[in-house]
């Protein structure tokens, strides 16, 4: 498949908003697709302009009368309601060996964004969730270009550090799926105890009949683990720094990490949620597709 | 000691470039006591005891290390400079012939001495004696110089004469030599040098042609009284030249132009003496030397001719009273026969050398070794660089995981 963005404008780039409608409407090409924006839209509510509302969307006769911003809201049919949930913990920080630039993180802002932009183009309404234990950022379903811009500035501010919410800390977030929605969970599923945290989140999930679609990001050197040498290791989410020769560690690895991601794909496989896993070195559209592709939903 | 080797140093002080080994072990050291950092979030499945702490005492890239290590060894070799010593040990199969002997004569030699096996031409750099014979040389430099060599310590040495001439410096001899001459002749050790007067064994023999000055005859008589021994004048006629052979002196009174025949017994190596009423014909003009009586000498041929600036029949020439004794030393100095057949000579059986002693003898021959340790560095400099560049696929990586842990930090 073609490459439409390399890793490296991926990495630098940090208009997410342009970025991800740059990568979706290339997907996009070709594909036929109803106008959903302007007429036959009813008239639902005027809100106040938020950071990422269209400026075509304020009303300016109202602005002329009150001499502040609104932006008028339509009522638009929706079919369905994706719940994005982002793990925001420190291992998402990781950083790519080959594109020392591109970090775990950095890749799933892309490929959520430009999974809402797919999702905006379809007409369906998208939340974000970004979880980590320092607290939890939201934004609230929505729809339209201007929810897709407010979703892509919130994920610009995101940033990996702590580790997976326990349980207490979760359960402010239940609330949020009492709606019928989808989840799409975007996370590395680098789990302290196996089968604790992300995996017992898509479970809980998965039992209350929101179907939770796992993305698996991680970078091309944890699955080859490509060193030689002696090797000082910072686990960002443990504790202490390991030293280790690398020629020594790496059947070993390999076999360990292999086996706990079989483990992982099994877990899901029997919710029938496939796992798709990615790495940052994957083109986004390319993993895109495959996650579409997984799940046959979407596009 | 045949095929013995040693080395020496003309620099040696650069030895101690040597200490400088210690940069690339503790470069070594260093990078391997830092193992690379980097950030790795899988580290779950990274088995703490497969920690091998011995592992790092061990160096990594140990094939490098031992390059670089022998890279600083040769260039500190190169810098000392060293000189490989090739054991030339003396051997007593080598002649050494004085060029001066027929071939032929030299031949007969070696027959005659079969043990021989190594015959050279005795000179400053001795030929193979199948090679043409050198020019003449000087004999008393050559045998200084082999003196000194370790490989003609033990030789044997042919010379023509057993007496030689002395040369102007110390002689220099091997104590180990054995001489050989083809003739033997007795030294006459002449004393001449010490005491003018002191008379050689053979006097010269005086000719006198026309009539002398009535004091010649009394003058001879007393150098003879005081040289012990009667000098014998021959009185000789115009027409009845002597040849060269037969007289060394010859004593010409007269006028006028030189005979033809007295002329052609100069240039056969007489000595002629005259004073200022002969004149010659086309001859070179006539050198003036510092002496009383007055003197002036001109070289005709392979003699000379002996002319007073004075007429010597007048009375301020003879009225001196030194005067024979004045008259032989200036005659005897211009006999240059007579001067080759006084001077020092040495003898086989009395050696002036000063023998060379064993310890002082440069018994080696030196090879630079300079050449082949360049040549080493080179390659070995090669090798290093293509093992840098060929590890410099993973060096790249090495440093893409370097930027990224510090990235992360």
């Amino acid at each position: 498949m073609q490459q439409l963005i390399d890793p490296l404008t991926l990495a630098a780039t940090r208009d997410l908003a342009w970025l991800s409608r740059h990568i979706a409407e290339g997907m996009l090409l070709g594909v036929q697709h109803s106008q959903r924006r302007g007429a036959g839209v009813e008239f639902q509510q005027y809100r106040s302009y938020e950071p990422g509302d269209s400026i075509r969307n304020i009303d300016w006769k109202l602005y002329a009368r009150s001499d502040r911003y609104y932006v008028r809201e339509a009522d638009q049919e929706s079919q369905m309601h994706v719940c994005i949930v982002l793990d925001t913990s420190a291992s998402m920080q990781q950083p790519s060996f080959t594109y020392p630039a591109l970090r775990k993180l950095q890749y799933a802002k892309c490929w959520i964004a430009t999974l809402c932009w797919l999702l905006y183009r379809q007409g369906d309404r998208f939340s974000l969730l970004a979880l980590n234990d320092a607290g939890i950022r939201r934004v609230p379903e929505g729809q339209g270009e201007s929810h897709h811009r407010r979703i892509a500035l919130e994920l610009e501010q995101l940033e990996a550090h702590g580790h997976w919410p326990d349980e207490s800390r979760l359960a402010a977030v239940w609330q949020y799926f009492e709606q019928p929605c989808q989840v799409v969970l975007v996370s590395d599923f680098f789990e302290q105890h196996e089968g604790a945290a992300q995996s017992a989140f898509a479970a809980r999930l998965h039992a209350a009949n929101r179907p939770c679609l796992p993305l698996q990001i991680l970078v091309e050197a944890e699955e080859t683990f490509p060193f030689t040498g002696e090797l000082k290791i910072l686990d960002p989410e443990g504790s202490g720094i390991r030293e280790l020769g690398a020629r020594q560690q790496r059947q070993e690895y390999l076999r360990a990490f292999a086996a706990a991601q079989s483990r992982l794909r099994a877990r899901f496989a029997a919710r029938e949620c496939p796992l798709t896993t990615s790495t940052v070195e994957t083109p986004v559209e390319q993993s895109l597709r495959a996650f579409i592709g997984a799940h046959g939903r979407i596009g | 000691m045949p095929g013995y080797t040693a080395l020496q140093w003309l620099s040696p002080q650069w030895l101690w470039l040597l200490l400088a080994l210690t940069v690339p072990v503790a470069i070594h050291l260093v990078r391997r006591s830092k193992p690379r950092e980097i950030t790795f979030a899988a580290a779950q499945w990274l088995l703490a005891k497969h920690q091998r702490r011995l592992n790092r005492l061990l160096l990594r890239d140990k094939w490098l290390l031992l390059l670089r290590l022998l890279l600083f060894i040769l260039l500190a070799l190169l810098l000392a400079q060293p000189l490989l010593q090739r054991g030339a040990p003396p051997t007593g199969d080598i002649l050494l012939i004085d060029p001066r002997i027929e071939r032929a004569a030299a031949e007969e030699f070696l027959t005659r001495h079969p043990q021989f096996t190594n015959p050279l031409w005795l000179q400053r750099h001795p030929a193979h004696f199948a090679d043409s014979p050198p020019q003449a040389t000087d004999l008393w430099s050559a045998l200084s110089l082999l003196a000194g060599q370790g490989k003609f310590r033990r030789a044997h040495i042919l010379l023509r004469d057993s007496t030689n001439p002395s040369g102007h410096d110390a002689l220099r001899v091997s104590p180990h030599w054995q001489w050989h001459a083809l003739h033997r002749n007795t030294l006459h050790r002449n004393t001449l040098h010490n005491d003018a007067l002191a008379a050689p064994d053979g006097l010269p023999r005086i000719g006198i042609i026309g009539s002398p000055p009535p004091w010649l005859p009394a003058a001879i008589e007393q150098l003879g009284k005081s040289l012990g021994t009667d000098l014998a004048v021959q009185g000789l006629d115009e027409n009845t030249l002597p040849a060269a052979t037969e007289v060394d002196w010859l004593i010409y009174d007269g006028a006028g132009a030189l005979p033809d025949g007295v002329r052609s017994f100069v240039e056969r190596g007489g000595l002629l003496i005259t004073d200022q009423r002969i004149q010659g014909e086309n001859l070179p003009v006539f050198s003036r030397l510092e002496s009383d009586p007055p003197l002036e000498t001109l070289t005709l041929g392979r003699g000379s001719w002996l002319r007073y600036v004075d007429d010597w029949h007048s009375v301020a020439f003879f009225q001196r009273t030194d005067l024979p004794y004045q008259l032989w030393q200036q005659w005897r100095a211009q006999d240059w026969p007579l001067q080759h057949r006084t001077r020092g000579n040495w003898s086989l059986d009395s050696n002036p050398g000063i023998p060379v002693a064993d310890t002082e003898v440069d018994n080696e021959e030196n090879v630079p070794g300079t050449q082949a340790l360049l040549l080493l560095l080179a390659l070995l400099l090669l090798i290093e660089r293509g093992a840098v560049l060929l590890r410099r696929p993973a060096a790249a990586t090495e440093s893409v995981h370097a930027g990224a842990s510090a990235d992360v930090h």
